[in-house]
């Protein structure tokens, strides 16, 4: 092993990466009077660099706190924007009434025409403009979110997810009450498959 | 059993400043004892400190979760000593013997007068030698012999790559070895 090879591998050591030198660096370190006295005065001058006296803080926090705000800028935020999740589910209670007001007609419609295919069409095309509208409620809420707290985007996601199944669920409810009705008027037609 | 930084940083956040003040008293030491190293005078350590503590303050948001807090906080310290750097080489530079100020430093456990002597001409000497480092060097150093952080975390704290820390304390410790070999065989 030549010296460059021994220092390389003392260096790592005093960088704590190994704790024992190897059998080759120990017989370098015996046969190399170079890398031995290296090893030593590099040994003292990192001792006495360990040994050098403490400097003692001043009351620094004392300081620190004297120059803040009382509240952090993230907690003020929060307080001044933030909408109690209340607010929020009445904001998107609010869309899925509108939603619906506008299958009701729709579904009028249909009972009018006394047409159980046309009820169905209503049907399947409303359950798809809400399943489209749930999913985008649900998905662009927590992206608009992802740029600000992860958990927090992904609560939104949820407490918007279970009110939109919940308001899917009413509007199918609905929509079988009313092919209920057709197919009481017109038992001849064709048994109706519903979710 | 004191709250964990994770803890006192999300306290923060949640408006409640008594979370960062007690950060600032768990870490005020680490902190002013790598900007003293660095920097080399008392009162600018305490200065540097207090607007690494500010600094951090402000940028709480974006410490990440289950992220130590000692390499991020370092981090910060490091760039208001770099700031000071610049101040200074725009200013004037500052002469070593105005920086070797011994108000704040406590008195080891040395007792005889001759060893106090001894021992004061050798931090001294220590402490010339640090100050003399380039100012990479001299960061990696600090942080690993006086902040006791891992080449991992000097990494990230200095934005250097390991090889690159690994590197710049090899360097380190060779020139402190020249430095101080004088002071090392009396």
């Amino acid at each position: 092993m030549n010296c460059n090879k021994a220092r390389e591998i003392l260096d790592s050591a005093f960088n704590g990466e190994q704790p024992a030198l190897g059998r080759e660096a120990r017989e370098h370190l015996r046969e190399c009077n170079a890398c031995c006295e290296w090893q030593a005065s590099m040994s003292q001058a990192l001792d006495l660099l360990k040994s050098s006296p403490e400097p003692s803080a001043p009351d620094i926090a004392s300081m620190v706190m004297r120059d803040l705000p009382s509240v952090h800028p993230a907690a003020a935020h929060a307080q001044a924007s933030g909408r109690p999740a209340w607010r929020s589910l009445a904001w998107l209670g609010a869309c899925w009434m509108a939603l619906i007001l506008v299958l009701v007609p729709v579904l009028v419609a249909a009972l009018q025409s006394l047409s159980l295919d046309s009820i169905l069409k209503a049907y399947s095309v409303g359950k798809a403009v809400a399943g489209a509208f749930g999913v985008f409620l649900v998905v662009g809420r927590a992206v608009a979110h992802v740029a600000g707290h992860c958990a927090e985007a992904l609560a939104l996601a949820a407490a918007s997810f279970g009110p939109a199944i919940a308001l899917i669920l009413v509007t199918n409810v609905v929509l079988f009450a009313a092919v209920l009705f057709v197919w009481r008027r017109h038992p001849g037609t064709t048994s109706v498959c519903l979710i | 059993m004191g709250s964990s930084d994770a803890e006192l940083v999300q306290r923060c956040l949640q408006g409640e400043n008594s979370g960062f003040d007690e950060l600032v008293k768990n870490y005020q030491q680490q902190v002013y004892r790598f900007c003293y190293h660095m920097l080399g005078s008392a009162d600018e350590s305490a200065d540097a400190a207090q607007e690494s503590f500010v600094n951090a303050y402000y940028a709480l948001a974006s410490f990440r979760q289950g992220a130590a807090f000692k390499p991020w906080i370092l981090k910060i310290a490091s760039n208001a000593c770099i700031d000071r750097f610049r101040k200074r080489a725009r200013q004037r530079s500052v002469a070593l013997e105005e920086l070797a100020d011994e108000r704040h430093i406590l008195p080891s456990g040395d007792s005889s007068p001759e060893d106090l002597v001894l021992r004061s001409e050798s931090d001294r000497a220590i402490r010339e030698a640090v100050l003399r480092l380039p100012e990479k060097n001299r960061a990696a150093l600090v942080m690993f012999y006086f902040n006791s952080l891992s080449l991992k975390e000097i990494s990230a704290a200095l934005g250097r790559p390991i090889n690159t820390v690994k590197s710049d304390l090899r360097i380190a410790r060779e020139m402190l070895r020249r430095k101080l070999e004088g002071v090392v065989s009396t």
